[in-house]
């Protein structure tokens, strides 16, 4: 009888270890703390955000325009007509709006209106990214990333499963020479140099059911998992380091500036944002 | 030789009869079921595709409930195996197709 009550001690007490170790694992894993959640007006569908100087524009494709916010969520300015305005980027005060349906991306200022002019001819453009001196597309229906440096385009990739192959990209972002894919029905993304040569893959077995989403920063990749309502964090070097679930109705983007992580919603008319701890 | 003849009547009858039903045109309105339709990325996708048909005035897409409804221009008409590729293009495959009248 002894016997099997030391044992019985000793089982709790190891289980009582590890229990602990996980809870301080657990801890020292938490970055990123729910901060607030923007109700947006009950229409607006927010496929993706993007944010330059206190600018905050959202794409809202299911009503074939973008739109300029405040954290108030009162609508400041809209441009209309557009033809399903899916990932949107904004730098140096230009805002570049690829148009699924066009196959065109539209390159806006307050004065102005243009339109990427590239050899290699899209077909339903997803996103794009700008960086000093390259733009980046990901070309949705062509399984590619179009690439143009100066005033040439080429681009990398094609339809499969293999590294540097993709299955429906789409979102794209540069990050200190290199180029972060969401290779969204693939379930990962894939990290390139700025030439477009494969370099590696993050989140391959994290469970990501469509990667659709992505940003990166100091040490941080956040990464939509649309079919599952969750935001991953990884580090740079693939290891995931947190797990975000709260306010997340099927996120199609996800946005690092500052100390914050900005989430779009798209089947809600919310956005959420996150801060650093 | 009688029976042989009565045989290759009947068989050329069913492949005439195939090709009929295969032949499939819907005019108006048609509801169309799309399997795996989720996304917006698939749902716009498949609104692009489906664009391409010049027959097509008006396309509504219902990601929630994974059908798309066609409005027709008035006078024309779509052949079923046209919808079929178009929705094969996109990713997907069809569902039940059918006619709604003028809804």
């Amino acid at each position: 009888m002894n016997r099997v009550i030391a044992i019985f001690i000793t089982i709790a007490f190891l289980t009582s270890c590890n229990d602990s170790k996980k809870t301080k694992s657990d801890t020292k894993k938490v970055q990123w703390e729910f901060k607030q959640a923007i109700k947006l007006p009950q229409k607006v569908r927010p496929l993706s955000i993007a944010i330059e100087n206190d600018e905050i524009w959202l794409s809202d494709p299911e009503n074939n325009r973008v739109l300029k916010i405040n954290l108030k969520s009162e609508i400041l300015d809209s441009i209309t007509n557009l033809e399903r305005p899916m990932n949107i980027e904004l730098q140096d005060g230009k805002l570049y709006i690829p148009e699924y349906l066009s196959d065109r991306v539209l390159v806006m200022t307050k004065n102005s209106k243009d339109s990427l002019s590239l050899i290699n001819q899209l077909n339903a453009p997803a996103s794009v990214d700008v960086s000093t001196s390259q733009i980046a597309i990901a070309d949705f229906y062509n399984h590619r990333i179009v690439l143009r440096n100066q005033d040439k385009d080429f681009f990398f990739g094609e339809k499969g499963s293999q590294n540097g192959q993709f299955h429906y990209p789409t979102d794209v972002k540069f990050y200190q020479n290199e180029i972060y894919v969401a290779d969204a029905y693939n379930n990962r993304v894939q990290v390139f140099d700025n030439t477009g040569v494969f370099k590696t893959i993050i989140g391959a077995d994290a469970g990501i059911n469509v990667a659709s989403g992505l940003d990166v920063s100091e040490n941080t990749i956040a990464i939509t998992d649309q079919e599952n309502n969750r935001v991953l964090i990884f580090d740079l070097e693939g290891k995931i380091v947190q797990i975000l679930t709260e306010k997340i109705n099927y996120p199609t983007d996800v946005i690092l500036i500052d100390n914050e992580l900005w989430v779009a919603n798209f089947k809600t008319n919310e956005l959420t944002i996150f801060q650093k701890k | 030789m009688k029976s042989i003849i009565i045989l290759l009547a009947v068989f050329s009858i069913g492949i005439t009869s195939t090709s009929a039903q295969e032949a499939k045109k819907f005019t108006e309105t048609v509801k169309m079921e799309v399997n795996g339709l989720s996304c917006p990325f698939c749902a716009y996708g498949l609104e692009k595709n489906l664009k391409e048909i010049p027959a097509i005035e008006k396309i509504t897409i219902n990601v929630k409930d994974a059908f798309v409804t066609l409005v027709l221009k008035k006078g024309e008409s779509v052949l079923e195996e046209d919808l079929k590729k178009k929705v094969k293009d996109a990713g997907f495959t069809v569902g039940d197709i059918k006619q709604v009248g003028n809804e």
